[in-house]
């Protein structure tokens, strides 16, 4: 595209590109100067050698774990929220009843195998009885492992 | 046993080093018009003027060497090479070339041999190889003084006037790849 | 002259040697000729050696400090798996590189195919060879230096051209008409500063360049011209960064568009060399810097004699390598910093920018000799 300017424009144009170029030049340059003589600044981890120190970021996301008291109690009514919420179908919520005859969680069980992580059914449990934990070495030369049940005791309803 | 005969038979390392160059450079020069593929024809040519370069090196005359290695090697055979690689295709090996007159181009190149040996021969003490010019006739400064002097041996004229020739055709090229303001907008009306 | 011959000390010591050696032998095969052409080709072996020791032995040393250098710009840490901080990871890959099945593409032209690796080390090997790298350490000591540095740099442009275009791949073909383009046109800005060094200090020979910049480290030509020096270092840096296609100016391999430009195809040695050239350009490129800027093998003396009798301690060819290391980074500093232009940017900056202020900066350098020097 040609634009029309008049030369001294044009000139203008030219001598001040000469500064403001090298000068962004040098802004670039002394990020990486930075980076590069401040070694704290590295975020890569060495990680089978740290693996004792090594400590998830928070938001890391691994597998779906429930959030239980000292007791192994936890906050599932089965409401099925999270089953719905589900895109990959990974969550059965299978609901008994009690001595009272309410309806409560029998057992919550959760298929890694197709589970991807997206955290959508943390984000639709109205009580808060899920979360995604920090656990990363969740390899397993066994596919039956992959099939869990959550929950150690029925819910409290 | 052997008294002193593979390396008195020729004068010395540097005989030897001229009769090597020169079989090198006969040799790429045949291959340079024998092979088939035209690429590889100009990359005989290359090393065939490597060899040369280095031929001029033996004879003590080194900015002629280097800048034989720096037009043609540096400048005319890289375009040649670029003009093939954008005109040619590969394995297009139809590049025969039928010369109808055998018997005259021979004749032609044999006079040629004639008239080199000819002229070539008479020079004095063209045996021996005795070096005529004094020790530093070919250094960059002397010739770099030559070339700019303005006494009776310089050649500051005809330098200048080469140089003026080089900014014409410089100019033409210019000339005729620049695309004129009228080209561009009936390439665009198009 | 041309021929190789190890300067004073070594080359000398051989020539002591021989005869002595040859005392031992039979006298019928005994003669002065025959001493001095074994001399000579000793000799020459020795130099050889030299610099194919300071070439590829530095290869593999540069390509680890490439990774790390780069991986801790990003932020990374790069190799740290093989040896102390993955120092030997390199060798490991050459040694991987070079067990790899070596093969050609088919429908390519198998004899440039292979003949363009071997081009493509020509240049810098010669050039390897003219660098002084102590006051008796260079291989040819050749009075025509910076016009044969010139000269053969067209070697690389050759042998980038054949091998992108023997691969018979589209991509390489693209990569090696970019490089093309780009080096022939970034040679001749490379040549100015070369001739803007050589009019400055009076010689072509870089042995003298060097020594005449013996001094403190306001001699040293960087320096020595107020702000031209300067420049004319910056422009050097620019134009031999082009010139050796080390990014930002990698327009001819570019991976995000050409995949890896004119060695796309090769692997195994061919390639390794390809490597192998990239890397030694880039030693003897800030080897080029150092002798005609930053003072060649001598030390970086202030002018205050308690220091400067520590600096020269110190040999120079410890001071030397020192500085092309520092060379070297600055150039991976830029690589992994800046971004890449466009083609028509690039050589719009060469021919629009960078030619017209070479020619001022010769015109400037000129006029500060003739007035001031």
């Amino acid at each position: 595209m040609q634009e029309n300017i008049s030369t001294l424009q044009y000139i203008k144009r030219y001598l001040k590109r000469c500064i403001t170029g090298p000068w962004s030049l040098i802004c670039g340059l002394s990020v990486t100067l930075k980076y590069f003589f401040n070694p704290k600044r590295i975020v890569t981890e060495q990680y089978p050698e740290n693996r004792k120190t090594l400590k998830m970021h928070e938001r890391f996301r691994g597998r779906l774990e429930m959030i239980e008291d000292e007791e192994g109690n936890n906050r599932c009514t089965a409401c099925g929220m999270c089953e719905r919420a589900c895109p990959n179908a990974s969550i059965n919520v299978l609901a008994t009843k009690n001595i009272a005859g309410k309806k409560v969680l029998g057992r919550y069980v959760y298929h890694f195998a197709s589970c991807t992580q997206c955290g959508l059914c943390v984000e639709a449990c109205p009580f808060g009885a899920i979360r995604m934990s920090q656990a990363f070495e969740v390899a397993t030369t066994d596919p039956n492992d992959l099939e869990m049940i959550l929950n150690k005791k029925e819910g409290q309803g | 046993m052997f008294p002193d005969l593979p390396l008195s038979f020729p004068m010395g390392g540097m005989d030897i080093a001229f009769y090597v160059v020169a079989l090198v450079i006969l040799l790429t020069a045949v291959c340079c018009v024998a092979v088939k593929n035209i690429l590889q024809s100009a990359v005989f040519l290359i090393f065939s003027f490597v060899t040369t370069a280095i031929l001029y090196l033996l004879m003590h005359a080194e900015f002629i060497a280097l800048a034989q290695v720096m037009v043609y090697v540096g400048g005319v055979v890289i375009f040649v090479v670029f003009t093939i690689l954008l005109t040619s295709h590969l394995g297009e090996d139809a590049f025969t070339t039928k010369i109808p007159r055998v018997f005259i181009a021979f004749l032609l190149s044999l006079s040629f041999v004639f008239v080199m040996i000819k002229c070539i021969l008479p020079t004095p003490d063209l045996a021996s190889g005795l070096a005529n010019s004094p020790a530093d006739y070919s250094s960059l400064q002397n010739f770099a003084l030559r070339l700019l002097g303005n006494d009776p041996n310089g050649f500051i004229i005809p330098f200048e006037i080469v140089s003026v020739l080089l900014l014409m055709t410089l100019i033409c090229a210019i000339t005729i790849a620049r695309r004129t303001k009228e080209d561009a907008e009936e390439e665009a009306s198009k | 002259m041309f021929v190789p011959s190890v300067t004073h000390p070594i080359g000398d010591f051989v020539r002591d040697l021989v005869p002595r050696i040859a005392e031992y032998l039979p006298a019928s095969i005994q003669s002065d000729t025959l001493n001095s052409v074994i001399a000579f080709l000793i000799n020459a072996v020795i130099c050889i050696i030299a610099v194919c020791i300071v070439n590829i032995g530095s290869a593999p040393i540069l390509i680890y400090m490439e990774r790390k250098v780069c991986a801790h710009v990003q932020c990374r840490l790069g190799p740290m798996r093989l040896g102390w901080h993955g120092t030997i990871q390199t060798i490991a890959d050459v040694i991987k590189m070079l067990f790899k099945e070596v093969y050609a593409p088919s429908g390519a032209d198998k004899l440039m195919f292979y003949l363009a690796p071997l081009i493509v080390l020509i240049a810098p090997f010669i050039v390897c060879a003219l660098i002084p790298f102590d006051k008796n350490l260079v291989v040819a000591d050749v009075s025509m230096g910076i016009p044969l540095i010139i000269a053969v740099n067209g070697f690389g442009v050759l042998g980038i051209l054949l091998g992108g275009w023997s691969s018979n791949n589209k991509y390489s073909l693209l990569g090696a008409l970019r490089s093309g383009a780009q080096m022939i046109s970034y040679e001749i800005s490379f040549a100015m500063i070369l001739l803007f060094v050589v009019m400055i200090s009076g010689s072509t020979n870089l042995m003298s360049i060097t020594m005449g910049q013996e001094g403190t480290i306001f001699d040293w030509w960087i320096f020595k011209i107020p702000v031209l020096g300067f420049i004319a270092f910056i422009l050097f840096f620019i134009s031999s960064t082009a010139e050796m296609n080390r990014a930002p100016f990698d327009i001819a391999e570019a991976e995000q568009e050409l995949t890896g430009g004119y060695h796309t195809e090769y692997n195994g040695t061919p390639f390794a060399m390809f490597y192998l050239a990239e890397y030694i350009a880039l030693i003897t490129n800030s080897a080029l810097a150092t002798t005609c800027f930053l003072g060649g093998f001598f030390p970086p003396c202030v002018g205050i004699d308690a220091i400067d009798n520590v600096l020269k301690m110190v040999p120079g060819v410890v001071w030397f390598f020192a500085k092309i290391y520092f060379m070297v980074w600055c150039y991976m500093m830029v690589r992994w910093t800046f971004v890449r232009p466009r083609v028509d940017q690039l050589m719009d900056f060469e021919w629009k920018f960078l030619l017209p202020v070479n020619l001022v900066l010769l015109v400037a350098g000129a006029a500060f000799i003739a007035i001031g020097g």
